[in-house]
């Protein structure tokens, strides 16, 4: 069979169409069937949260906030097992509830809602156990222990219910985990400049919630993409400004390579066509441009025209941020 | 298992890189640890109580050895602990045993190590930490803190006056 040509065969049914001899459901059906591609399973892949969903969620907050008024006005009143009972025993009870309502095809949304109240409260219900139990809090060490076991719970849930708000919390406890194990290895460590160390972290943290973003095009999780690209080039872009320093303490390294990094964000939200990326990397850049023009012409006789450039050029990177998102983002 | 790995990159490095930063930190901490040769040298110094009045302390060395200056106001008398490298424990010792020792006064050891102050630590990203009141054995990349006796332990960054190493 000889390969058709693109233009002829777009021609051809551009003809049928004027005819009226198709119609668009069936040149969908017929492109679908020849792809291989299943719209149902492709919709579900895709699917954005519904109005019930979001008030779902909603309502799942406002208990939360609920139990942490009540526990706010009356802790003093309560008896340790009480303690544990209203912060521990009502996340356990709201994850009960969300495996019971997850187990009927007609209740199965609103079993997040509930799990999102177990994981908001029994990360403090572990806090009041481990408390109660004589840990001191704020070190690392107890963190660690906390953190871990979150996040095994968390990773566990989603391997038997395969739920985005179990991934969710998963990489949100695995985050906590993972800068808590961090703190841990440098606690007492001397010579160690601590804020640098965070700005690394949070570095970190930004590639690989990108990456992990990125791993997630096209699978059940994809409704994480946007809060994942988000905060992670949030993240980046934040840390490795951060990172540059100022005046005498300026890093050479990271200042050279941000606008790599800053153009990279801004070539990636074509290739990724995510806002995210274009919004914080215009931001960024314009922070970048201010920032040079403040550390290497404040004190000399170039400062007002090099302000006037910083301002022109800043004008000059926004329109170009609103041209790359009429040109390649408006599509979606 | 290519395939597997092809298919799944993006999960792996995304995965990968906060467990290989976390291996990176503890590698450069301690590493250094493994082939560092051990701090030989066990060292003298003064804890002294009034060092809210003045910089003056009751003892110091001169030609290597431990002499008692004349202080016209002292509230309580300050105490000589020599400090064990080894066990990293002090013991208290009276002014006489110390005037006998030879003292290098140096900051730094024959064997590479010196005495320096805590630093901010420890905490988590969510939760702050806190100033380490204390004294670190610093040398080839390794830093041991130093213990104190219970009852010196509170207030040593005030109290704390290094005399000199023991030879």
């Amino acid at each position: 069979m000889t390969p058709i040509d693109k233009e002829e065969a777009l021609n051809y049914i551009k003809l049928l169409a004027q005819q009226r001899v198709v119609t668009k459901n069936e040149l969908e059906t017929a492109f679908n069937s020849g792809s291989g591609v299943n719209p149902e399973t492709d919709q579900s892949i895709t699917k954005k949260l519904g109005i019930s969903e979001i008030l779902y969620y909603i309502g799942g907050a406002i208990i939360f906030l609920g139990i942490a008024v009540l526990i706010f006005m009356f802790w003093s009143s309560f008896s340790n097992f009480t303690k544990v009972l209203v912060t521990l025993g009502s996340g356990v009870a709201a994850y009960i509830v969300g495996v019971l309502f997850g187990r009927d095809d007609r209740t199965k949304s609103v079993a997040s809602a509930f799990f999102l109240i177990s994981a908001l409260v029994i990360p403090l219900g572990l806090e009041v156990v481990f408390y109660q139990s004589g840990f001191n809090l704020s070190t690392p060490g107890t963190q660690s222990l906390i953190s871990g076991i979150l996040l095994t719970t968390y990773l566990l849930s989603f391997a038997l219910f395969r739920k985005e708000i179990f991934a969710l919390f998963s990489i949100l406890f695995g985050s906590w985990f993972f800068s808590s194990i961090a703190n841990l290895l440098v606690e007492g460590q001397v010579g160690i400049d601590y804020w640098q160390f965070y700005q690394y972290l949070i570095w970190t943290l930004g590639c690989s919630y990108i990456l992990l973003g990125y791993s997630f095009t096209k699978t059940k999780l994809s409704s994480l993409q946007g809060f994942l690209y988000g905060f992670g080039i949030l993240g980046f872009l934040g840390a490795a400004y951060t990172l540059g320093g100022w005046g005498s303490s300026k890093n050479t390294f990271w200042e050279l390579i941000y606008p790599g990094l800053v153009f990279g964000s801004l070539f990636l939200s074509v290739y990724l066509k995510n806002q995210s990326f274009l919004t914080w990397g215009t931001i960024f850049l314009m922070l970048y441009i201010l920032k040079i023009t403040g550390e290497y012409f404040t004190n000399s006789f170039g400062w007002p025209f090099a302000l006037i450039l910083a301002g022109l050029m800043m004008i000059g990177v926004g329109q170009m941020s609103l041209s790359f998102k009429k040109k390649y983002l408006s599509a979606n | 298992m290519k395939h597997i790995l092809k298919d799944n990159l993006s999960l792996i490095l995304g995965l990968s890189i906060p467990v290989l930063m976390i291996i990176f930190v503890a590698g450069s901490i301690y590493l250094p640890a493994l082939f560092a040769p051990k701090p030989q040298i066990n060292f003298i110094y003064e804890s002294k109580e009034n060092a809210y009045y003045g910089g003056e302390t009751q003892y110091s060395v001169k030609n290597r050895k431990i002499i008692k200056n004349n202080i016209k106001f002292q509230e309580v008398p300050p105490r000589l602990f020599i400090h064990d490298v080894s066990k990293n424990e002090s013991r208290e010792v009276p002014f006489e045993e110390a005037q006998l020792l030879d003292i290098d006064s140096r900051s730094k050891s024959s064997d590479g190590y010196q005495i320096i102050d805590g630093m901010f630590g420890g905490g988590s990203l969510f939760f702050s930490g806190s100033y380490d009141r204390g004294r670190y054995l610093s040398g080839h990349g390794l830093n041991t803190k130093i213990s104190f006796p219970a009852d010196e332990a509170e207030n040593i960054n005030y109290k704390f006056h290094f005399l000199g190493w023991i030879k």
